[in-house]
Formats: C-alpha cells, sequence, structure tokens
C-alpha cells in the first residue's frame, strides 16, 4: 500500500506514518510502498485508544490500559485532596466556637458559687452556706480578674491560628 | 456498539478537573486565612485551657489567707483548692459546651 493509502486505512495522518518510517518503525519495500502486516505488527498495536476500532484488540487494551491509569489517578487525587481538607476548618466558624467556649467557662465561673462545690466547700469548713457564698463571689471575681478577657483570647488565638 | 473509552476517559478527565478546581479553591482560602489548620486551632485551645486552669488552682494560695477572714487560712486554701478543681472538672465535662458551640455555629451568628 502506498503511504496515504496505509494511512487512510489505518484513520492515521500521513505524516505520522512517514515519521514512523523515517524511525525505522515501518518498512518501505524497493517501490516504497508498505506492508500493512509489517505495519500493523511494528505500529500499529501501540496506537492509543481512540483507534480501537480499527485496531481490534490491541486497541482495546490499550484503552483499557489508560483508563484504569485515568481512574487510578483519580482516586489518588480525590485522596490526596480530602487529606489536605480535613487539615482545615473555617475560620469564622472556628471563631463562633472558641467565643461560645470563653462564654461557656465564664457561666461555669459565675454560677459556680451556687453550685454543689459550694455547697462541698460550706461543709469542709463547718460554714454557714450564705457565708460560704460570699467568700467564693469574692474568690471566682478574683480569679476572673487574673483570667482577663478570656473571649478576646479566644478570637485572638483564633486570627493568629 | 459505539465505543465506550472516549466516553468513559472524558469523564474521568472530567472528574479529575472537579478535584483540580476543588484543590485550588483551598488554597485560595487558606491563602486568605479564611480557612485555618485544625491542628493549630487546637493547639492554641489547649494553651489556653491551661493557662485557665493553673489561673484557677493556683489562686487559692495567692487570694486564701485574705479570703479566709476569721477562719483558718489554710483551710480555705485547701478548701478553695478543692472548690476550684471540682469548677474545673464541670467545666471540662459539661455535655452543654459542645452543644452550644455546634448550635451557635450552626446558626451562623454568636450568641447575645
Amino acid at each position: 500500500m502506498s503511504v496515504k493509502g496505509y494511512a487512510r486505512a489505518r484513520g492515521a495522518d500521513p505524516k505520522t506514518i512517514r515519521r514512523k518510517i523515517a524511525e525505522g518503525v515501518i518498512a518501505r519495500d524497493a517501490d516504497g510502498l508498505i506492508d500493512p502486516e509489517q505495519a500493523d505488527a511494528a505500529w500499529a498495536s501501540t496506537r492509543q485508544a481512540p483507534r480501537q476500532h480499527i485496531n481490534g484488540e490491541a486497541g482495546a487494551q490499550a484503552a483499557t490500559a489508560r483508563i484504569a491509569a485515568a481512574a487510578s489517578k483519580l482516586r489518588l487525587m480525590q485522596q490526596r485532596f480530602e487529606q489536605e481538607d480535613g487539615r482545615y476548618t473555617d475560620r469564622a466558624a472556628a471563631a463562633i466556637v472558641a467565643r461560645c467556649e470563653a462564654r461557656y467557662a465564664l457561666d461555669v465561673m459565675h454560677a459556680a458559687p451556687d453550685s454543689a462545690a459550694a455547697d462541698a466547700f460550706a461543709r469542709s469548713l463547718g460554714i454557714d452556706t450564705g457565708i460560704a457564698r460570699t467568700i467564693l463571689r469574692k474568690f471566682i471575681a478574683l480569679v476572673l480578674a487574673e483570667v482577663g478577657d478570656l473571649e478576646a483570647q479566644a478570637m485572638r488565638d483564633v486570627e493568629m491560628a | 456498539m459505539a465505543d465506550p473509552a472516549p466516553d468513559m476517559l472524558l469523564r474521568l478527565h472530567s472528574a479529575a478537573n472537579v478535584v483540580r478546581a476543588k484543590h485550588t479553591d483551598l488554597q485560595v482560602r487558606i491563602r486568605r486565612r479564611d480557612a485555618v489548620e485544625i491542628t493549630r486551632l487546637k493547639a492554641a485551645a489547649v494553651s489556653r485551657g491551661h493557662r485557665f486552669r493553673d489561673l484557677v488552682l493556683g489562686s487559692p494560695a495567692r487570694h486564701g489567707a485574705v479570703l479566709a477572714g476569721d477562719l483558718e487560712p489554710g483551710a480555705v486554701t485547701a478548701a478553695l483548692e478543692a472548690f476550684g478543681r471540682a469548677v474545673l472538672v464541670e467545666m471540662a465535662s459539661g455535655p452543654g459546651r459542645l452543644r452550644l458551640a455546634a448550635e451557635i455555629a450552626r446558626q451562623g451568628g454568636a450568641p447575645s
């Protein structure tokens, strides 16, 4: 077959056939013609999957391999993205949670003089519950003065993280 | 029968482009500081919690004698230490903490 004839039969660009001839992959006989069997054995079997319908089983195998490779690559990409995405959270949402936790801690502290722990404090000292609560309110006030603005600290930590 | 390979490859390449776009979006959010690393948040929260705990547990020694008044200072300090520990235990195990935080985050705003 001529170069053009072979190229047409295999759905290829004649330039590609000529390149393969220059590379020594496809041979030409003394008349400059291509032996289709030689050309198919040497080159057509390695062609890409889109030409499967021309190249039969070899093309089908190539297509299957390309699909498997693309699927594996996609799985790896997805896995890597999910791992990285899982390392992060929304900063604005984190700020809300941090502020909320700070307020919760402060609420517990403010409520502590009226809690069961206050009753235990009174019993351990053998004092009146009212006196105990007065001592504990002063204690809590001193602690909170030392703690400072817990909400602001929490927000700063989120901003700096 | 039509060759399914080109369609399958196209679908896989499209799916890969979607993942690439998501990755790029994440990088943009990180650079804009809209996304924050969870490990850094946790480290800061733990550090803040330890500071708070140390203040609560150390305060009785600093203020017990003054708060004792006519009571025995040592006994008041010890009682305040036990009280402080009980308050911290309640704070750490309170079921309301995480529930409230989740609720506020869902509402997308801070509580009044």
